[in-house]
């Protein structure tokens, strides 16, 4: 557990509060700057707006959902480059080659424990 | 028998001509016999292309069904898996007041998880035919205002009012847990789809031989397409809505089983951005079968 403070910022898009508060907390506590949207145009706004080094992406939103934010994301130029990593419920092998494919660059699957999202995170934003 | 006294036929002697159409009837019968067995077979083809459409559905409907359960298990597993591994890795370095929180997280998606698992083998039983109901001849008016007074417990930020007739109801013929069941179910409802400080009015009218009971909110109301469905079996409107509070689509399909097994009705009224009101009746039970129940009691 790092307490430095790294100054990458970190966006997490996801609509259940709970989970929300919980994986942002936990970016908190391992010194990122965190940035979150309960939806995928809020998420997608933010991600446009602000220079993320990540995005954290539920795959089941409401509205447009997560997939939509995945797609959007790889083929914007200038929103290419940001790694996605992407949780869901869902277990499917189907759904985790799909998002691997569109470019997401981890799968993971609720429920989620704090050591899954730090090791998930810090293996793809570096110190 | 001469051949004209026959009582009953003639026998004639067949000319040619005769034997034509004889042999044309005949062929025409064999024909008809034959149309006849063709429409079977197209019945039946139809009957069995009408058992694999149901059959695709109801395959459809079960994996639906399946993502869907193993979906809604999983969101308040994500709770306490997250909120729990949360105290454990950070316990020095969060407040007491954050760390109360995450137990009172971990605490209500208990609470919803086992609710989803009571829903769920609920329905089973149900289908199985092997839901038993304990059906009793009761005075509800104290039981009304106990479960209206619990479930304000429940959600403060809401004002439920309990709209009771002057004077005693009339004693309902009902399986008490089921009875509470459907109105926590249906007042939770009402209370999910609703913004917060609005009114819920529970109302309770004798009818000639029931008892008329209606939950009214204040809340976004129903879309009219979505109306007739709504007690459908795991039939959601919210999913494809923005700020989805949540659920199976079990509830109301529920509460419909629970209430007709109980030898009620159940139907609702809503226009959208306006708010629902969800009725149900119960039977009323004589006063012999009360005294009767009083007795036994």
């Amino acid at each position: 557990m790092l307490k430095k403070h790294r100054k990458d910022t970190i966006l997490v898009i996801e609509d259940e509060a709970d989970v929300l508060r919980f994986v942002c907390r936990v970016l908190a506590l391992e010194g990122f700057d965190v940035l979150e949207a309960g939806n995928s145009e809020e998420g997608l706004e933010l991600v446009r707006r602000h220079k993320c080094a990540l995005v954290l992406l539920d795959l089941r939103l409401p509205g447009k959902d997560g997939w939509l934010v995945l797609e959007r994301m790889k083929s914007e130029t200038s929103l290419q480059g940001i790694p996605v990593i992407v949780f869901t419920a869902s277990a499917g092998t189907q759904q985790r080659a799909r998002a691997l494919s569109m470019g997401a660059v981890d799968y993971l699957v609720k429920p989620l424990s704090a050591a899954d999202i730090r090791d998930s995170v810090t293996s793809v934003v570096k110190l | 028998m001469a051949k004209d006294s026959h009582p009953f036929y003639e026998v004639y002697e067949m000319k040619d001509e005769d034997k034509g159409k004889a042999e044309l009837i005949g062929e025409l019968v064999q024909m008809r016999k034959r149309i006849v067995e063709l429409e079977k077979i197209e019945a039946e083809s139809k009957h069995l292309e009408r058992k694999t459409t149901e059959y695709e559905e109801l395959s459809k409907l079960k994996s639906g069904l399946l993502s869907t359960v193993s979906h809604e298990l999983r969101t308040p597993l994500a709770s306490i898996k997250g909120y729990s591994t949360m105290l454990l890795d950070y316990d020095k370095r969060l407040r007491r007041t954050e760390k109360r929180q995450y137990l009172d997280a971990i605490d209500a998606a208990t609470d919803r998880l086992s609710e989803l698992i009571d829903h769920l083998l609920d329905m089973s039983r149900m289908d199985a035919g092997l839901l038993q109901l304990d059906m009793v001849v009761t005075r509800v008016d104290r039981l009304l205002q106990d479960m209206v007074a619990e479930a304000q417990l429940r959600v403060p930020e809401y004002r439920l009012r309990l709209d009771l007739e002057r004077g005693e109801l009339p004693p309902l013929k009902v399986d008490i847990r089921r009875f509470h069941q459907v109105l926590d179910n249906l007042l939770d409802n009402a209370t999910k789809y609703s913004e917060k400080g609005t009114d819920v009015v529970i109302r309770v009218e004798t009818r000639a031989c029931e008892v008329e009971i209606s939950i009214t909110d204040q809340g976004r109301g129903i879309p009219s397409a979505d109306i007739g469905r709504v007690f459908d079996r795991m039939y959601r409107i919210e999913q494809r809505l923005a700020q989805d509070p949540g659920g199976m689509g079990l509830g109301l399909a529920l509460c419909k089983a629970l209430v007709e097994a109980q030898g009620g009705r159940i139907w609702l009224e809503s226009k959208e951005g306006i708010g629902t009101t969800v009725r149900f009746t119960l039977p009323v039970g004589t006063g012999e079968e009360l005294l009767h129940a009083e007795e036994a009691s």
